[in-house]
């Protein structure tokens, strides 16, 4: 890329929306503290705003602690990973990419494949049994495995999964949802 | 026992103990990095509370918790419950802003399964 041709050429690419957050890096809890805040801040007009802000946490999380890539400094160890929140005309778009190990893609991609499959009614049931079960002891999951589940109720689209392979070890899992605006 | 107060902070919330009158707040936000961990002095409290039979009210006023902390919530109700099977003296109150559909339904998802005295109050 030529570092310096200016930004012109990235914002005509962009010219018609807005981008709310854009960051690769350690996500640590810090930092998603602010981004957190700052999302809160900039959509407060928005009824969806306390939804975009808890899938946020949800996403940022998940690399804080999942992400196969991890970055050390004093203050401790986080997970590396890009987190993009993007507003266009009908809908807020949010995505979130980082490494994962590859025994676990499988499980992750079979998780949202099961929750997009999902009514309403069901994902509630689902995270009621989820909620109400021991914590998962799968290996991957820290909290209690209802992060996808509480996502997929939350947005206002399927829970887009990509898997990118890298090598023998490791893929970049790209995890996308959207929400509609309010006068949608 | 002296009233236990931990401060809130921006990623969690809020958190009064107090053993002589039996009453347990926990008020604000919860998404600190280590849910369990943050929510180990409320389970210890609440174990030498039911130990000593000493009557409870809890009051949850929570404006927004990540899905870990919805986890410990739930165990926090789960030992409640069982308190009150135990004809352990103990009422909860969940508090949620008006307009806070979400909470209000949370609420009702998480007294569905539990029998304790569970009471859902709006605020503005």
């Amino acid at each position: 890329m030529n570092e310096s041709g200016g930004l012109y050429n990235q914002y005509l690419g962009i010219k018609d929306h807005k981008i709310l957050v854009s960051f690769k890096g350690a996500v640590s809890q810090d930092i998603l503290t602010e981004f957190g805040t700052m999302i809160k801040s900039s959509l407060s007009a928005e009824t969806k705003t306390n939804r975009i802000f808890a899938v946020f946490v949800e996403l940022a999380q998940n690399i804080l602690h999942y992400s196969a890539e991890k970055e050390s400094n004093s203050i401790g160890t986080a997970g590396v990973g890009i987190i993009l929140l993007k507003e266009k005309q009908d809908r807020f778009f949010l995505s979130s990419g980082n490494m994962v190990d590859n025994k676990n893609v499988e499980k992750i991609k079979a998780k949202c494949e099961k929750v997009n499959g999902m009514n309403k009614d069901q994902l509630k049931a689902f995270h009621q049994e989820l909620i109400r079960g021991d914590r998962p002891k799968d290996g991957i999951s820290r909290g209690a495995g209802l992060g996808i589940v509480d996502i997929a109720r939350k947005c206002d689209s399927p829970i887009d999964c990509i898997v990118n392979p890298v090598d023998d070890a490791i893929s970049f899992l790209t995890l996308s949802v959207s929400f509609k605006k309010d006068n949608q | 026992m002296d009233k236990i107060l931990i401060q809130k902070t921006k990623t969690s919330p809020e958190i009064i103990m107090d053993f002589e009158k039996g009453i347990l707040d926990i008020i604000g936000e919860s998404y600190p990095e280590n849910a369990v961990g943050f929510y180990k002095p409320v389970f210890d409290w609440l174990n030498s509370v039911t130990s000593a039979n000493i009557p409870l009210t809890v009051n949850f006023r929570l404006d927004y918790f990540n899905t870990s902390s919805s986890k410990c919530v739930i165990d926090i109700l789960d030992i409640l419950d069982k308190y009150h099977g135990n004809s352990g003296k103990v009422s909860v109150k969940w508090y949620y802003k008006e307009d806070d559909d979400d909470m209000l339904e949370t609420g009702e998802e998480f007294s569905s399964d539990i029998k304790v005295p569970f009471e859902l109050l709006s605020y503005s």
